[in-house]
């Protein structure tokens, strides 16, 4: 079994939704994003992914939304095979998966409804649609009080939920999110978790690129551990006695320095990743 | 469709209105650029035809030396035709040249008791002016050509006409080429500085799925409209030199008359090319890969 998650049961007879298999990123000779990374999701999960800075968390994201090629392996969603998709076929594949980046990257001359109404037009809706329809995306993120207001005005938990609301343009079914909570106090990142999960409990696809723990913890659904590149098999008290023995010099507490048979080698020792 | 239409349109005014002094640069840069070609090329035209003018007047005169038979003036004749860019090959006797002389110059000839000093002439007209040196030549090696002065033709017309359009053509060529260069590159810089200043609403269309055209077409209409607002300056300053080389021409050489500026005509191919030329090099600003990574 080449991943350590497993859906569950009521879901394994379906084709998975999203599908990693030994994917590689390679930068270039000495950068690696990914290396041999494989798991499965299905269709209707809410996903972390977490890891330290580097882990390989966004190259995920960017793999996902055709931002980057894997170098080697084969990234399917719904069948669909990522990696060989043309130039041309990209937008059309982002257009069945909402963005939220980490830095919100509003528009800061634009007011709130603006900023979402430029998207739109973007993916070729009309002026009518974005009377229509604006208002009722920005009612779902509960920002439509602010629809006015121009991004520096807005808190960054509200600048968070415009980000948001753009990536529902399409109504998509998958939602990739890098870092939502990155840039936000803890209360901020609460209301922001909370409104991930609204989305996924309406049947959304959440995929969460972070290295906040607690929100992880908070929210407990599904984890992918990144290290180095690599999906981290680790159980999290393996991780944490790792960690202490990293602390320590690589020897182990208790243990005699001439017993100690395996060197605490870590992945992030195998070389650089993005 | 009208509304996409109009989301691109006011997208490229944007950008042109954001980087007004860029565009300002980049068009005046585009209509020099432009007058150039388009002033030298009017020029060219211009010679070019008052040389094909000049090519049907232009004669070149050939004596048959005075000891030469009948039959082989004849045959001299039937060589001269067989040349190379003659169009027409015309025979005098002497007799006929003097009579010809003497009525053209009267007073002149009137008082001289003198025998017909005139040769048997021959009289070439051209196909191409250029070839005149050459057949010169030739008819000058021919035995029946009087040795001295056989061949005569105003060769410092010809010599003229072939610099000056020569000069045109490299003139136009190397100034026309600079500048539209220089030109090109203003373009491209104003469209690679409209992407930068643009890069937050670029990344955004990309997100949310903008085809390659709904990003690429404000940047090509930006650059369509620095072309064709070049062309349009430049069309303006050839109409002023125009007029005022033609107010020159009627008062330095009253008799002169230099030909009408075609308005309608050189708008209309200096507004193509500058359309072509703006577009071109948008395109080429915009193929530039951004830098990002790029895994291999």
């Amino acid at each position: 079994m080449p991943w350590r998650e497993i859906a569950p049961p009521i879901m394994q007879t379906l084709a998975p939704y999203i599908t990693f298999d030994h994917v590689e990123v390679a930068y270039n000779d000495f950068v690696s994003g990914l290396r041999g990374v494989s798991f499965q999701i299905e269709k209707g999960e809410f996903v972390f992914l977490c890891g330290q800075t580097g882990s390989g968390k966004s190259t995920i994201i960017k793999v996902l939304s055709g931002q980057v090629k894997p170098t080697k392996g084969r990234v399917m969603i719904e069948s669909q095979d990522v990696g060989a998709l043309a130039k041309d076929e990209i937008p059309f594949l982002r257009r069945k998966m909402g963005i939220v980046p980490q830095d919100f990257g509003l528009l800061p001359n634009k007011k709130v409804w603006e900023n979402v109404g430029y998207a739109m037009r973007a993916v070729g809706k009309s002026r009518t649609d974005v009377r229509q329809e604006v208002p009722d995306i920005l009612e779902r993120v509960n920002i439509l009080h602010r629809a006015d207001a121009y991004p520096t005005e807005l808190s960054g938990g509200e600048q968070q939920r415009v980000a948001i609301a753009r990536a529902l343009i399409n109504d998509p079914p998958l939602l990739l999110a890098d870092e939502p909570t990155g840039n936000l106090d803890p209360e901020h990142s609460v209301e922001i978790t909370d409104l991930l999960l609204s989305l996924h409990a309406r049947g959304t696809t959440v995929i969460v690129a972070t290295h906040d723990m607690a929100v992880v913890e908070r929210v407990g659904h599904r984890i992918l551990r990144m290290s180095a590149g690599r999906i981290d098999n680790r159980t999290p008290e393996e991780i944490a006695a790792d960690e202490q023995a990293d602390h320590n010099g690589g020897i182990e507490p208790n243990d005699e320095p001439s017993s100690s048979s395996e060197p605490s080698v870590t992945d992030s020792e195998e070389g650089t990743d993005a | 469709m009208l509304d996409q239409l109009e989301f691109l349109l006011t997208e490229a005014l944007v950008s042109l209105r954001r980087n007004k002094w860029m565009t300002f640069a980049a068009v005046t840069t585009a209509a020099m650029a432009l007058f150039i070609i388009g002033g030298l090329t009017s020029a060219y035209i211009g010679l070019a035809s008052y040389a094909a003018q000049v090519e049907s007047k232009f004669e070149m005169k050939v004596f048959v030396r005075d000891e030469a038979t009948p039959d082989q003036a004849k045959a001299l004749g039937e060589r001269l035709k067989k040349l190379d860019g003659i169009k027409a090959v015309t025979f005098q006797s002497k007799k006929e040249v003097w009579e010809t002389f003497k009525k053209e110059n009267p007073g002149i000839t009137a008082a001289l008791e003198i025998d017909n000093p005139m040769p048997d002439t021959f009289t070439l007209t051209f196909t191409k002016l250029s070839k005149a040196d050459d057949i010169a030549a030739a008819a000058k090696k021919m035995p029946e050509v009087a040795p001295k002065d056989g061949v005569q033709y105003q060769s410092e017309v010809q010599e003229f006409l072939d610099q000056t359009m020569s000069t045109i053509r490299w003139v136009g060529l190397v100034l026309g080429g600079l500048m539209l260069i220089t030109g090109g590159i203003l373009i491209y810089n104003t469209v690679r500085l409209t992407m930068i200043a643009r890069r937050r609403e670029i990344r955004i269309m990309e997100l949310v799925g903008a085809t390659r055209q709904t990003v690429w077409t404000p940047l090509l209409v930006e650059g369509l409209v620095q072309g064709v607002l070049g062309a349009i300056l430049a069309t303006g300053v050839l109409w002023v030199a125009h007029s005022i080389l033609a107010s020159l021409v009627r008062f330095s050489i009253p008799a002169a008359s230099m030909s009408n500026f075609a308005l309608g005509g050189t708008l209309f191919w200096l507004i193509l090319a500058g359309a072509v030329y703006g577009v071109g090099c948008s395109y080429l600003a915009i193929r530039e890969p951004k830098v990002k990574e790029i895994p291999r």
